[in-house]
């Protein structure tokens, strides 16, 4: 909201530099956004005398003219049709900027003349909209002076950011209130002439239903002159951004920046009846707004219609039907209070928002229509002339007047530190609240305009807001308590580190995606949201995989082509059908997802170029689980997939799927444009969470030495090591204490469709040197068993006896 | 044939070799063929038994000269070698490049929220997470958000079914946490949360914030100026200006914002700062009583505070990254720029 300065002045005496009310007033909550300085923005721009003005040598439309702005003269380049010899005239020297655009008035040649500054239209002025040719002041502009002054534009405005909760402080009173309160300087609030006494209704007026609106005040003024508003006026209401109309319309808004009442006027000879009617629009009604648009009104808006016919929508905007127009004589001024739910129901409806409209929603002070009445008259009758024919006030719904207790002792529990009541006393003097003190407690009348204020916590923040935040102590010291675990976010914490600690980039992606994508993965129950302002993207993600497969494809084609990735976040899942969508039928899920494309091996000096395959990722997933401590708790799933040709494997822990790790098909290579292999995988977290290692205990460690023994077996090649590693394992043979798979290779010595596998067992015992006997025990025992389970045959065997302490 | 002479080419022989030792293998062929027990000076000691009872003396007075000049050239060689740097046959090129692992980087975003949540948690707080999809109460109405109040346009929504919407804080986490526990409840809660918006450089339908909340009898505004100011010290110096000023918030009462001096100009005004010389960093205030009523705590008893953290923009301002979009786009070239040591 825009406060301008000199406006501020009329209610409260304030002698402080723009910039120490500004930080004043953002210490007090009303956040001061911006300081607007127009005496800044005419720098260097001065009234001067066009002392000649001659035909552009090289152009037809252009001018070039002397001009003397009390410095000597000027070369300028104009183009504007209108420049005259002897004109008074609004110069823009070299280095200074052009108010409305902003834009630095450089010394140029045009069309090889060269041209010193920059006569200004008022349009570049940001005085109005006309732009068709300069401004020409009057022949007795005091030549040389700063334009500002004679164009009357030398405001500082402040464009303040009022919380939703402050609908009292948006008008100048408003502000001035509060800094009357921090400063404890006294409010002038302006005394209306027009006395409203003996005076016969305006017109019938019927509110349908009090909770549209609470009271409707209204004046009648005949024999107005629609005219342009005077200098005052039009400073007063361009000053805070608005843009002049006429006399009748400014002074609405001028009483509505000045006590925060919107305001509307009528041409009473539009309205049939003339009659007022405020009820609440039907089932697809249809009106016409000021600004022209047919609109389709949410049922319940509120109307003000006339004797048959809709003329305004209440509290948002009046219609095009009761415009008031240049040849308006008689208008009815209207004052109400609307209901600010509904005000605000119909504006976000209507994508539709006002002034007016702006401060209903936030709650205006039904005790002052009459009061916003009174001042409009005296303007209007001041600046339009006519004479008020009737005054109508309906009041469907009393002020009730709240009154709110405050215990001084409270504010020092809440604040910390001690207020004295004195202190809150005149604060809340100052705020307009009347007090009655009984026995040290404040019983606080709570003024019409403080809607925010209904409790005693509410108090307390008025006390310290105006005492200042900055007196509230700073304690060096603080209470610590003995924090419970938190486990979810530190185990994720540990899976990023362990994702990272095995090269994996962390990406964060967008949650919301393309339907396309969505629809894509397998899953059922893509969630979408309804209201998406960004249409392309509606969908909840159902698995980390489109995002993923974005990130690589964009990074592809960034020119990177190794890529290994991972991203933590949430997917969502509706397990019911959307009409029966509820929270419970949402799984929301942490997921983990890798994703690896490109090469392990770049070509070096010492290797030759490899491209990721299937066992890379597998590879490091089990890193990634033993940096997890669950090596030993996860396991891959090839039921179903063993032997198959498809790169696919589940991942399970304790009976649960995990999900699973795989090669992307062709298919969705190609939905995100991606021409190289990309190996996959995503994972439950919240299932991994349940499963994580919390303590640990040592096992003491064998003295003596442990044995190694490589077998080599030939075996059909339908074999799978993992059958044999597995079936090894299985036999629990106590002093076996590791089994591992050295290598698979195929050689025609073998004979065709057998593979020769070779394995090492290693061996040890905790109590004693293992002897050869029992060495051989246990590798005959392996062998045979081998031998018979997988149709095997030994192919040779090596020992190694690693050096124990023993 | 001289024996002596012999004596004196071995002699040579010996010296010329160990001045070409350059590796231990070298070394060790040193000692095989001058020491070793048939090396040539064993050789040389038995073939001395044929010679003349007068040669005798001074032949084995040589050898043993020579065998004691040999054993120490060869033990000089052998120390050098084990205890100086590895030396190879051939000359390398030690410009090569060495074998390198995959370093793996962490997001700007968890980074931050990590850095954060590290500073409370050493001051005693613990960290709560909660779902992304929350209720309207929630969201809203257990933070004294009324419907159709103003306060609810300053979180555009995203609606997905009736009653069911994308969090638009992270706030909701802390009705969660009191409902699920009992004062003392000293936590922070950092998490994605969105907002119908259009997105540009400036906002993001999604960004991420660590709420923060205090609940336990005698806790005063004070306290939450000591807590967050300790905060703002560790996470951006303490050499530090800050200022605390009226906001408003439903959950809330009294609101206020912090703001610090803006560090890219110290406070003189800069186009970040939008020239105000103040950087905001937080929302925060006491918890409204109301959010105490809606989760049954007698606000007669307990009071707290509550703050909530915007991550993208700390993040944004810390490393001068002035385009909200960068986060989430993943282009790795930027995200790989990212190492903290």
């Amino acid at each position: 909201m825009n406060i301008s300065l000199p406006w501020l002045n009329d209610y409260i005496d304030l002698s402080e530099s723009p910039q120490e009310i500004a930080s004043i007033l953002t210490s007090i909550g009303l956040e001061v956004e911006e300081i607007e300085n127009t005496r800044a923005a005419f720098e260097g721009i001065v009234v001067a005398r066009v002392l000649s003005c001659k035909p552009h040598p090289n152009s037809n439309r252009l001018h070039v003219c002397t001009v003397d702005g009390g410095a000597g003269p000027e070369t300028v380049v104009c183009g504007a049709p209108n420049v005259r010899e002897g004109q008074m005239v609004v110069f823009a020297r070299v280095g200074s900027t052009v108010p409305r655009t902003g834009m630095r008035v450089e010394r140029k040649e045009i069309r090889g003349v060269l041209s010193n500054g920059m006569i200004c239209s008022s349009y570049e002025l940001g005085i109005d909209e006309d732009h068709s040719g300069i401004l020409v002041l009057e022949e007795n502009a005091p030549l040389g002076s700063p334009a500002h002054e004679v164009l009357s534009r030398h405001d500082v405005r402040f464009v303040i950011g009022i919380t939703p909760n402050r609908g009292d402080a948006l008008s100048h009173i408003g502000v001035a209130r509060d800094l009357s309160a921090v400063l404890r300087r006294p409010l002038r609030y302006p005394v209306p002439r027009f006395c409203i006494e003996g005076f016969g209704e305006a017109l019938p007026i019927h509110i349908e239903d009090a909770m549209l609106c609470s009271r409707y005040s209204a004046a009648r003024i005949r024999g107005v002159k629609i005219r342009p508003s005077p200098a005052w006026l039009r400073n007063a209401v361009e000053n805070v951004g608005l843009r002049s109309i006429n006399n009748i319309v400014d002074t609405t808004n001028f009483v509505m920046f000045e006590i925060g009442q919107p305001m509307h006027a009528f041409d009473l000879h539009k309205l049939e009846g003339p009659r007022i009617l405020v009820r609440a629009a039907g089932e697809g009604e249809r009106f016409t707004t000021l600004d022209g648009v047919e609109r389709t009104l949410p049922q319940g808006a509120v109307l003000i219609c006339d004797g048959e016919k809709p003329v305004a929508l209440g509290g948002i905007m009046g219609g095009m039907n009761s415009e008031i127009s240049n040849d308006t004589t008689e208008v009815l001024l209207e004052s109400a209070s609307f209901n600010p739910t509904i005000t605000r129901r119909t504006s976000r409806r209507l994508l539709l928002a006002s002034e007016s409209s702006f401060r209903f929603e936030r709650g205006t002070d039904p005790s002052r229509t009459v009061w916003a009445l009174q001042r409009a008259i005296d303007i209007i009758t001041d600046t339009a002339g006519g004479e008020v024919c009737g005054i109508s006030d309906i009041i469907t719904m009393p002020v009730c007047q709240r009154t709110v207790a405050l215990d001084p002792q409270n504010c020092e529990r809440i604040l910390g530190y001690h207020v004295e009541p004195e202190s809150i006393r005149e604060i809340l003097e100052f705020l307009e609240f009347h007090l009655d003190i009984v026995n040290g407690v404040f019983h606080c009348t709570v003024p019409p305009f403080r809607n925010d204020i209904e409790r005693e916590i509410d108090l307390i923040e008025e006390i310290a807001r105006i005492s200042g935040y900055d007196n509230i102590p700073v304690p060096e010291r603080m209470t610590l308590h003995a924090a419970p675990p938190y486990n979810d976010e530190a185990f994720r914490s540990a899976c990023r580190r362990a994702a990272i600690t095995c090269g994996f980039d962390e990406i964060l992606s967008p949650t919301l995606i393309e339907r396309k994508y969505a629809h894509a993965s397998p899953v059922e129950g893509v969630i979408e949201v309804l209201n998406p302002v960004n249409t392309e993207r509606p969908c909840l993600r159902p698995s980390l995989m489109p995002s993923m497969m974005e990130t690589v494809s964009r990074n592809l084609r960034c020119g990177i082509r190794t890529l290994r990735i991972f991203e933590i976040g949430t997917i969502f899942i509706d397990t019911a059908p959307s009409e029966k969508r509820s929270f419970d039928s949402i799984r929301q899920k942490t997921a983990i997802a890798f994703a690896l494309t490109g090469y392990a091996e770049e070509r070096s000096w010492y290797s030759r170029e490899r491209p990721f395959d299937f066992f890379d990722l597998k590879g490091l997933l089990t890193t990634f689980f033993t940096h997890l401590h669950l090596e030993n708790k996860i396991r891959f799933n090839y039921d179903g997939q063993k032997s198959s040709s498809e790169l696919a494997l589940s991942l399970e822990i304790d009976g649960n799927s995990l999900g699973e790790l795989k090669e992307l098909s062709q298919y969705v290579r190609k939905l995100y444009d991606i021409d190289q292999p990309v190996y996959y995988a995503e994972f439950d977290l919240d299932l991994i969470e349940r499963y994580q290692e919390t303590s640990l205990k040592f096992v003491p460690v064998s003295r003596y030495p442990m044995v190694r023994r490589d077998l080599s077996f030939i075996v059909p090649e339908n074999v799978e090591t993992g059958d044999i590693i597995e079936m090894v394992k299985s036999l629990g043979i106590k002093i076996l204490r590791d089994i591992a798979l050295l290598d698979v290779f195929r050689h025609e010595d073998f004979g065709v469709g057998n593979k020769s596998i070779a394995i090492t067992l290693s061996m040890q015992s905790d109590t004693s040197t293992l002897t050869d006997h029992e060495i051989n025990m246990v590798v005959m025992t392996v062998v045979e068993r081998i031998e018979k389970t997988f149709s095997a045959s030994l192919r040779s065997t090596e020992s190694t006896r690693l050096p124990g302490k023993g | 044939m001289d024996i002596i002479d012999a004596l004196q080419t071995l002699s040579e022989e010996i010296k010329n070799t160990a001045k070409q030792i350059s590796s231990l293998k070298d070394a060790e062929e040193f000692r095989v063929r001058f020491l070793a027990r048939k090396g040539i000076i064993a050789e040389l000691f038995e073939a001395m038994k044929e010679l003349d009872a007068s040669e005798k003396p001074q032949v084995g007075k040589r050898l043993n000269e020579l065998r004691e000049t040999a054993r120490k050239l060869y033990m000089e060689a052998r120390e050098r070698f084990e205890k100086g740097p590895a030396i190879t046959s051939v000359p390398i090129d030690r410009t090569l490049p060495g074998r390198t692992l995959p370093v793996g980087h962490q997001h700007i975003i968890t980074r931050t929220i990590d850095e954060i949540t590290a500073i409370f948690i050493s001051m005693g707080f613990s960290i709560a997470c909660g779902p992304e999809i929350e209720t309207d109460w929630y969201n809203f109405e257990a933070l004294n958000f009324p419907p159709d109040h103003p306060a609810r346009d300053m979180q555009d929504t995203f609606f997905i079914g009736n009653d069911l919407m994308l969090r638009t804080h992270t706030t909701p986490v802390q009705i969660r946490a009191m409902e699920n526990g009992k004062p003392p409840i000293r936590i922070v809660m950092p998490g994605r949360v969105f907002r119908n918006e259009v997105i540009s450089a400036r906002s993001h339908i999604q960004f991420h914030q660590v709420d923060g909340l205090y609940v336990d009898e005698h806790v005063t505004f004070a306290d939450l100026k000591g807590t967050l100011v300790a905060f703002a010290k560790r996470y951006y110096g303490t050499a530090l200006r800050y200022r605390f000023r009226p906001s408003f918030f439903p959950f809330t009462e009294p609101s206020a914002e912090m703001d610090i001096t803006c560090y890219l100009c110290g406070g003189k005004g800069c186009r970040v700062c939008k020239n105000t010389g103040w950087l905001e960093i937080l929302g925060c205030g006491m918890v409204d009583p109301n959010v105490f009523r809606a989760v049954n705590y007698d606000p007669d008893r307990y009071t707290g505070y509550a703050f909530g953290i915007g991550i993208e923009r700390t993040a944004m301002l810390r490393y001068g990254i002035d385009d909200i979009r960068i986060l989430f786009e993943n282009d790795l070239r930027i995200n790989r720029q990212f190492i903290w040591p």
